[in-house]
């Protein structure tokens, strides 16, 4: 995607209501700049889909700006935005569920990402992605946390707001069930 | 770690290594509402946040003045080969009439106003009943208690309307547990006054019930209802769903079409499928696979006496669409397969490449005209073009492939500026009449493939015309399933 004409963030650009301004802007860019990678891809896992990785993660960070000023700790900043992707991918992947088909011309950019994603992954992986995304939408999470992420159950747990117990089921069903279609489809 | 588990690191893992950098943060534009992006949902704002971003008329009205959508009139029909290759001008009808035959009222899924303390909020709808002449709501019924409302379907008359309910709501849409659907039938009077105008009554086709998942488009559940239609004189409806049956160990295998009268609720028909290759899923992408209660693969044609039933087959590989034609004036139960006959069979393309160039898993299942000669669909010059043509037509049935016999009924032109290179233009068509040749279609924008739609227009297009309707963007919600003419 060509992002070139989009205006460089400058610390308080802009910074609407609830944020405070400089600090604010300042500890969410550096943030921004230090995980929005890894977000992004962790968003495109779950959704497949790169302009909407992008967005949910953008919204998480924003999301973020507006709660600095209560953020008890800033060090517990990227647990929160983590949080917030995983819930951003939640609402797209609930908009896709809901009864609503339309033919959809991308009418530029995202629809090319897509389409060199898809490119760039083998058959094989798409197969294998295809089934992870019909996975009941916490065993999905809890599947590319552990698998993906390589987040220790804790910080699992944290990100889904569920127990430790609760993740090491999630993610056994999750792997029980990816078998099953995985072999089904073989 | 086992093999499913490498094969499911190694294929995340792939996908990510296609992201390499990340777009400048925007915290000034997007916090500043007006101008803005419409977001994905934000925590801060929960679910809500997209009926908000509806509501707002600033915002949405700053995107539609950034995305134009041109209407431009397709010339020399009924004839494909005759549409001219630049823009012409665009041809309106005026409003406040309707060509012969289009049905004036409508029922649509309206998407309720969020309550803050629940997580349902988004996925509630009110049944609203309107005219799309003078615009003017005739009802509006709100949902029963824990129950969300998810397809409507009408009959021929624009007077009579079935609508499919599932509850309990919060098993349905936190992905588990037992979920019912039921079905109400709502009549309109336009003479009568009060309570009497609109009646929305249960009826009596018996419930059943399913396990519920969110996606569930590689394993639905025995039980799941796929879709239903009103026959065209009501007094029949249709369903496709996951027969119940415990040889159903692949079950997105299975199909059943089941027929009910509408008056007794009694079961005539039943026939069943167990086949890779005749799903009623909507394959729409390798990404966005989803199974939509209320798909539109039933259609009533030739006068109720018979079912087009679009399928498409499984896979990761390339997917064939097909059209059956099933004869209720034969036997009372059977096999699908054996008691059907295929109208059509073609390759569904994954993107429409080219003019013409074949009917794309967006589009499918398709909408199939009452005499069950032709579907619709869409083609586009190219999706990334810009300016990109899109073709509303309709393809013939039974004549060999339906891929290169597209008839464009209309044209829509999107044209949109450099800088938003993420906006997204969503067509469909919402109806169709008898012969093909007049369709109600509705062009939607969406500022990303994230967000719903600031903008849309529902029209009526015949012969080159165009009719605009008077119905609000809030009714794209739960298009096509959740509206019906």
């Amino acid at each position: 995607m060509d992002t070139s004409n989009r205006p460089p963030l400058t610390p308080g650009d802009g910074a609407p209501g609830p944020g405070d301004g400089g600090p604010a802007a300042a500890g969410v860019t550096e943030l921004y700049q230090a995980h929005a990678v890894g977000l992004i891809r962790l968003a495109i896992v779950m959704l497949g889909e790169r302009t909407a990785a992008e967005d949910v993660v953008q919204d998480a960070f924003l999301g973020l700006y507006r709660h600095w000023g209560r953020l008890s700790d800033p060090a517990k900043a990227l647990g929160y935005v983590r949080s917030a992707v995983l819930n951003g991918c939640r609402s797209v992947l609930r908009a896709r569920g809901r009864p609503r088909h339309l033919a959809a011309v991308a009418l530029a950019g995202d629809a090319v990402e897509s389409a060199e994603a898809a490119a760039l992954v083998s058959e094989q992986h798409q197969a294998v992605l295809a089934a992870i995304r019909a996975l009941p939408g916490r065993q999905r999470e809890a599947l590319v946390m552990r698998y993906y992420a390589d987040l220790s159950e804790a910080e699992i747990a944290r990100a889904m707001g569920v127990s430790r117990g609760t993740v090491k089921s999630t993610t056994s069903r999750a792997v029980a069930a990816l078998a099953r279609m995985l072999q089904e489809e073989s | 770690m086992n093999a499913t588990e490498d094969r499911a690191r190694a294929a995340m893992r792939a996908i990510a290594a296609t992201v390499n950098d990340a777009p400048p943060l925007e915290l000034g534009q997007r916090g500043q509402g007006a101008g803005g992006r419409a977001g994905t949902g934000s925590p801060a704002r929960g679910p809500g946040r997209r009926w908000r971003s509806w509501a707002a008329p600033l915002t949405a009205a700053a995107v539609i003045t950034a995305v134009a959508i041109s209407l431009v009139l397709v010339r020399n029909l009924p004839g494909g080969s005759g549409a001219p290759a630049g823009p012409a001008t665009a041809t309106s009808g005026p409003a406040g009439s309707l060509p012969a035959g289009v049905p004036r009222y409508y029922v649509a899924l309206k998407q309720l106003p969020p309550k803050k303390s629940t997580s349902l909020d988004a996925f509630q709808y009110a049944v609203v009943v309107a005219d799309s002449v003078t615009g003017e709501t005739l009802a509006t019924f709100t949902p029963p208690a824990n129950t969300i409302f998810q397809s409507v379907t009408a009959a021929a008359d624009d007077r009579t309307f079935a609508v499919l309910a599932v509850s309990p709501a919060e098993r349905f849409q936190n992905d588990h547990g037992t979920v019912t659907g039921s079905w109400y039938k709502l009549v309109i009077t336009p003479g009568n006054a009060g309570p009497d105008r609109v009646r929305l009554t249960r009826l009596p086709v018996k419930p059943w019930s399913w396990t519920a998942a969110l996606v569930v488009n590689a394993a639905p559940a025995p039980g799941q209802i796929y879709a239903s239609a009103l026959s065209a004189s009501g007094q029949e409806l249709a369903v496709a769903d996951v027969p119940a049956v415990a040889a159903a160990s692949k079950p997105q295998n299975w199909i059943e079409v089941k027929v009910f009268s509408v008056a007794t609720g009694r079961l005539l028909h039943s026939w069943t499928a167990d086949d890779p290759d005749v799903r009623l899923t909507t394959a729409r992408t390798i990404w966005q696979d989803a199974v939509p209660l209320g798909a539109t693969g039933l259609t009533w044609i030739d006068g109720d006496r018979a079912l087009a039933v679009a399928t498409s087959s499984g896979g990761s590989g390339p997917v064939t669409g097909t059209v059956r034609k099933l004869d209720l004036t034969g036997p009372a139960s059977g096999s699908l397969l054996a008691d059907s006959t295929v109208l059509w069979s073609g390759p569904l393309s994954t993107n429409g490449n080219g003019r013409g160039g074949g009917f794309t898993l967006n589009d499918w299942p398709p909408q199939v005209t009452a005499d069950g000669k032709s579907i619709t669909g869409l083609s586009y010059t190219s999706p990334y073009a810009t300016p990109g043509d899109v073709d509303f037509g309709t393809f013939p049935l039974g004549a060999g492939t339906a891929d290169d016999k597209l008839t464009p009924v209309y044209r829509v032109q999107a044209v949109i500026p450099p800088r938003k290179e993420n906006s997204q233009a969503e067509m469909a068509v919402l109806w169709v009449s008898p012969s093909g040749n007049t369709m109600i279609v509705c062009v939607a924008v969406s500022a990303s493939t994230a967000s719903f739609p600031q903008s849309a227009r529902f029209l009526v297009v015949s012969r080159g015309r165009s009719t605009p309707l008077a119905i609000p963007v809030s009714m794209v919600a739960s298009m096509t399933l959740g509206i019906a003419f």
